[in-house]
């Protein structure tokens, strides 16, 4: 459904590019490249499934689920090469109001910490209207009637409680569940969650997975899942690719890449499993 | 829920801080003393009766009369609104402008940031004052012109303010979060990130009351501004000036009444930032 062609993001470095040593290069952007943070990715995300993307800190994973959406900020750095392919079209080449109408309908996204994802002045519901709003799926008026039907369908008991709550009320579980349902209120093809369950406890954790996991198979959402933690992995992915330093270095179905890894940096990654909960 | 714990806090502060509710008083009482001017004013505040001029006060004119022998208590009355009015129009147009200008240099930053700044620097050279005058001088010195011209000028600190909660704010999480679901540039502006900066701009649209008020009195009290017979406090002051020596209640009662105007706003300004501030919780 969604396919990623040899994907570059370059980012710059904060002082000028001019060494002591040596000419000032001709090319100044070039020379403000500090690096690159996705160095030629390619991936296939199918339809209906669950698509973790895993690895160290710091390896790009999150760069890349920006670079997907369009969200790299201009200042730090640009996407330099490839192609993100949704329905048959590259969404890279999109103009930028194309883009923000492909943004939060057709992909929408959860961050790791939903206490400071939530604008703290508005209540849960205004949120969710103004997503809808946003992208002219409804009226003011009929918002909520789906708002609320989101918020039931992310397993919040008491939807219009939470729904007229401002985020400091919820919990953080509950702040990732309306998280949840704002992406998924939209309607959309892929919902990619940046470390969804970080900043929650193991139970917590359980339950959002479990709400991942029948939201796939309910609404047949792709969701790309990126994390460090192999046990969420093992636990729901479908497909893992393994990322290191910019570059996916295995990819393959969740079974036989935790069983039979042949990279060096999955063996790595696996071995770092606390031992009770290895496979 | 929160409309419960937030009326409760603000019940708190107010029995606890003296200062914020004399503030609350005052300015409330000003205000219903504007709305209800006809009512409350015994007289025509532009009604001239020559023979009964320059009166001390009494219990038939409890502010005394002017030299034309109109009651002073009416014209200060009725100065109110006028005064008030162009208080709050002259900060309504000042707020406005900074939060245009500030969230616009904040959010975008570079060089749309580096040119609205140095043109706020610019604006702030000019001693504003002066500035007036001469724009008064050249227009014609009626109200509408000088809530502009006062709103006009006073916009640089609203502009700073909210450029600088702006540029803290953009970086948080939930600003991406609402470009994520596709919201535009302005949409994150108008929706996102100036109801989580104003705070601190309510503070200064309550101080900048005071100083619109007291900048309308002064420029009245030189003739260039609200134009007589039109009462204000500013020109009742003026007219006064000439009797200063026999009659002290045509000056004493506007002054006093641009005092305790400016008194209040200040209070109520205090005690908003008082209110906004995180880390003093009042309890």
């Amino acid at each position: 459904m969604l396919s990623i062609n040899d994907l570059t993001v370059e980012y710059y470095r904060d002082d000028p590019p001019y060494s002591s040593v040596g000419p000032i290069s001709a090319n100044h952007s070039k020379a403000c490249v500090e690096g690159r943070a996705v160095d030629g990715v390619r991936l296939k995300i199918p339809k209906g499934a669950i698509f973790a993307l895993v690895g160290e800190s710091g390896c790009g994973k999150t760069t890349l689920g920006l670079a997907i959406t369009g969200l790299i900020n201009q200042r730090d750095g640009r996407i330099s090469a490839g192609s993100v392919i949704l329905d048959n079209k590259n969404i890279l080449k999109s103009s930028q109001k194309e883009f923000q109408d492909i943004r939060g309908k057709q992909i929408t996204y959860i961050f790791q910490e939903p206490a400071s994802s939530l604008n703290p002045v508005f209540t849960i519901g205004e949120q969710i209207d103004e997503a809808l709003i946003v992208h002219k799926i409804t009226t003011k008026k009929d918002a909520k009637g789906i708002a609320i039907a989101s918020l039931q369908k992310a397993q919040i008991d008491d939807p219009e409680r939470v729904y007229h709550s401002y985020p400091y009320q919820l919990s953080g579980g509950m702040k990732q569940r309306a998280m949840i349902a704002m992406a998924i209120s939209t309607g959309p093809k892929l919902l990619i969650a940046d470390e969804p369950t970080t900043a929650l406890d193991t139970d917590t954790e359980n339950e959002i997975l479990k709400l991942l996991l029948k939201l796939r198979d309910e609404l047949s959402l792709s969701v790309l899942l990126i994390t460090h933690d192999m046990r969420i992995v093992q636990r729901v992915a479908d497909q893992v690719a393994v990322m290191y330093r910019g570059e996916i270095v295995e990819v393959g179905t969740a079974e036989k890449l935790l069983r039979v890894p042949k990279h060096e940096y999955t063996k790595l990654l696996l071995f770092s499993m606390p031992e009770k909960l290895k496979l | 829920m929160r409309n419960s714990s937030k009326s409760l806090f603000l019940s708190k502060l107010l029995s606890k801080n003296k200062l914020v509710l004399s503030g609350v008083l005052v300015v409330g009482g000003l205000t219903i003393m504007a709305i209800f001017a006809p009512l409350i004013a015994p007289f025509n505040p532009l009604a001239i009766d020559v023979e009964d001029a320059l009166l001390a006060p009494s219990s038939a004119h409890i502010f005394g009369t002017d030299h034309l022998g109109r009651d002073l208590f009416s014209r200060v009355v009725f100065g109110s609104r006028i005064s008030l009015s162009i208080g709050f129009v002259a900060v309504g147009i000042s707020v406005l402008i900074g939060l245009l200008i500030g969230s616009v240099a904040g959010y975008y930053g570079s060089r749309i940031d580096t040119a609205l700044m140095r043109f706020v620097d610019i604006m702030l050279c000019f001693p504003s004052f002066f500035l007036i005058l001469a724009v008064i001088a050249i227009l014609e010195p009626n109200i509408i012109n000088i809530m502009v011209v006062i709103g006009i000028t006073s916009w640089m600190g609203v502009a700073r303010l909210i450029r600088a909660e702006v540029l803290s704010l953009k970086e948080r999480e939930f600003i991406l979060a609402s470009k994520a679901i596709g919201a535009s540039d302005l949409r994150v502006i108008v929706r996102h990130l100036i109801p989580n900066a104003i705070a601190p701009v309510l503070v200064s649209a309550v101080l900048g009351v005071a100083a619109a008020v007291l900048l309308e009195s002064s420029l009245s009290f030189l003739g260039l501004g609200v134009q007589p017979p039109t009462p204000s406090w500013g020109n009742i002051l003026m007219e006064g000036k000439a009797s200063l020596g026999v009659c002290w209640w045509l000056m004493f009662f506007p002054g006093f009444f641009i005092l305790i105007t400016v008194l209040g706003y200040n209070l109520l300004g205090e005690g908003l930032r008082e209110y906004f501030n995180p880390k003093k919780k009042i309890c």
